[in-house]
């Protein structure tokens, strides 16, 4: 209980430090995404009801956050002048609770492996969870607009954005553990774990 | 699957359902709450980002700081000069209105304000600015900034549009600039006034000033390259002729048209902005404007 409490306590500072990492210009913009990076990091850590609650939380704040919802007041009468049809925004509130629990449940299919000790798979994971966390999300802005563009730069700003999240997991990872072992909280089944390496 | 998980499920189902189906007001204040909770660690963020980012720029000589300085200081002769002129442009515009019985739409108040962090994305363009609620800054409202412009040969300064306020917090606000795809204009063109269209920005762009698109255009008559392109103040969000940028190339479609419009601002460079707000709305209460779910 105490390290579930922890987790989302590191999830809220995730937030808050999100504020302080720029973005690299010369990378098309692309920057870490530590709330990501945190958040597959924990849905790897816990059990399925416990990360449901984490992908709400996560979501739900971060919509909050950086959400920003535009009224097409003059937009909308010039469209009705013009005999035009206008696309929605691009943004819904809530969506991003949607993808941190599709993600995280995909998380969670390699939690067994996670808990054999085996990082690796995990650590991967995570930039794949970002990487398909971004394209989805550009992916229903393209949906909403009506119409698919995919330049090449977007690509580029999801992978970079994904690689140098991956990039910074390993430190996440180390952090949740030091934190399960202070807890007492046990991620890792050593009996498990003492069997693999025995056949 | 256990039945655990299975119930764990279904109530997250039901929670996002829920939270699908929340009216924009309930949502709007909600991003205000969580907003304010945050607000704090956001300016002390974008600081250090600047920071960060600044310490990369190049930093200029005490010559170079001087010679800047010179020309800054011409330059606000200048404007004190149009300023004195505008002023008295002012009263007889206002003397011309009354003899003509024209009826006065808004009376605008500027709120300056300086950006102190760009959200640069691939698909997001938007600025945190240091002025928000307490400072009347409310949301919908039109950003400008000051401009050189080349009128006849003769260079002058004009308000042209930044975009308009995202969403509004305390002490800052988000503003949406006009380069993102999510803030949309209606526009005319200087001197065609039977030309209308939405002027929009690009999905996806890695540059921080990609070209606008004037969409929904008749294919008749095509618009010519440096023809100004301005608001047409449809709806009451943006007064007309506000300058939004030059168009750059048209392509005729069947039934509709497009011109690419190059932004009058050099969002590159901005720092300074000004909020336009409707005097009526500084003089009651502050409240964001709200509206239905989209």
């Amino acid at each position: 209980m105490i390290f579930t409490l922890l987790l989302g306590v590191i999830l809220c500072f995730g937030m808050i430090i999100q504020d302080f990492i720029p973005s690299i210009p010369w990378a098309y913009s692309s920057h870490i995404h530590l709330v990501a990076v945190l958040f597959f990091a924990c849905a790897v850590s816990v059990p399925f009801p416990v990360m449901l609650i984490f992908a709400f939380f996560t979501g739900f704040v971060w919509d909050a956050k950086n959400m920003v919802q535009l009224l097409d007041l003059d937009v909308t009468q010039a469209a009705a002048n013009l005999g035009v049809l206008l696309p929605k925004s691009g943004s819904t509130f809530g969506f991003s609770i949607f993808l941190y629990g599709l993600f995280g449940s995909l998380m969670q299919g390699i939690r067994p492996l996670f808990r054999r000790g085996r990082w690796e798979m995990a650590l991967l994971m995570v930039g794949v969870g970002t990487f398909l966390l971004l394209l989805f999300e550009y992916l229903w802005i393209n949906f909403r607009r009506g119409g698919f563009y995919f330049p090449a730069s977007i690509w580029y700003y999801i992978s970079t954005t994904a690689l140098l999240s991956m990039a910074v997991a390993p430190l996440a990872f180390y952090l949740i553990h030091r934190l399960a072992r202070t807890c007492g909280y046990h991620i890792r089944l050593e009996a498990m774990a003492y069997r693999r390496w025995q056949s | 699957m256990r039945r655990l998980n299975v119930l764990a499920l279904l109530i997250f189902i039901g929670a996002l359902v829920w939270v699908f189906v929340l009216p924009r007001e309930k949502t709007q204040a909600i991003q205000r709450t969580i907003g304010s909770w945050f607000s704090p660690f956001t300016r002390t963020g974008a600081k250090v980002q600047d920071a960060i980012v600044g310490a990369t720029e190049e930093v200029k000589s005490p010559q170079q700081l001087l010679v800047e300085n010179k020309q800054l200081q011409i330059e606000l002769d200048q404007l004190r000069i149009q300023q004195q002129n505008l002023a008295s442009l002012e009263h007889e515009n206002a003397d011309l209105r009354v003899a003509l019985e024209f009826r006065k739409r808004y009376g605008y108040k500027l709120i300056p304000a300086e950006i102190i962090n760009r959200k640069q994305s691939a698909w997001y363009r938007e600025a945190l600015i240091d002025k928000g609620l307490k400072h009347h800054v409310m949301e919908q409202t039109p950003v400008l900034a000051a401009v050189q412009v080349n009128d006849g040969g003769v260079a002058r300064y004009e308000g042209a549009l930044v975009g308009k306020i995202g969403r509004a917090e305390d002490s800052s606000a988000t503003v949406v600039f006009l380069t993102d795809e999510n803030c949309r204009v209606s526009a005319t063109v200087k001197g065609l006034n039977n030309v209308r269209g939405i002027l929009m920005g690009a999905r996806s762009s890695t540059r921080s000033t990609p070209n606008l698109r004037l969409r929904f255009l008749k294919p008749e008559p095509a618009l010519e390259p440096g023809l100004q392109v301005l608001s047409d103040g449809a709806g009451g969000v943006f007064p007309f002729g506000v300058l939004l940028g030059d168009v750059s190339d048209f392509h005729p479609g069947d039934g509709t048209a497009e011109a690419e419009v190059k932004p009058a601002v050099d969002f590159d460079v901005l720092r300074h902005v000004f909020v336009l707000q409707p005097e009526e709305a500084l003089s009651t209460a502050v409240v964001p404007v709200s509206g239905k779910n989209p």
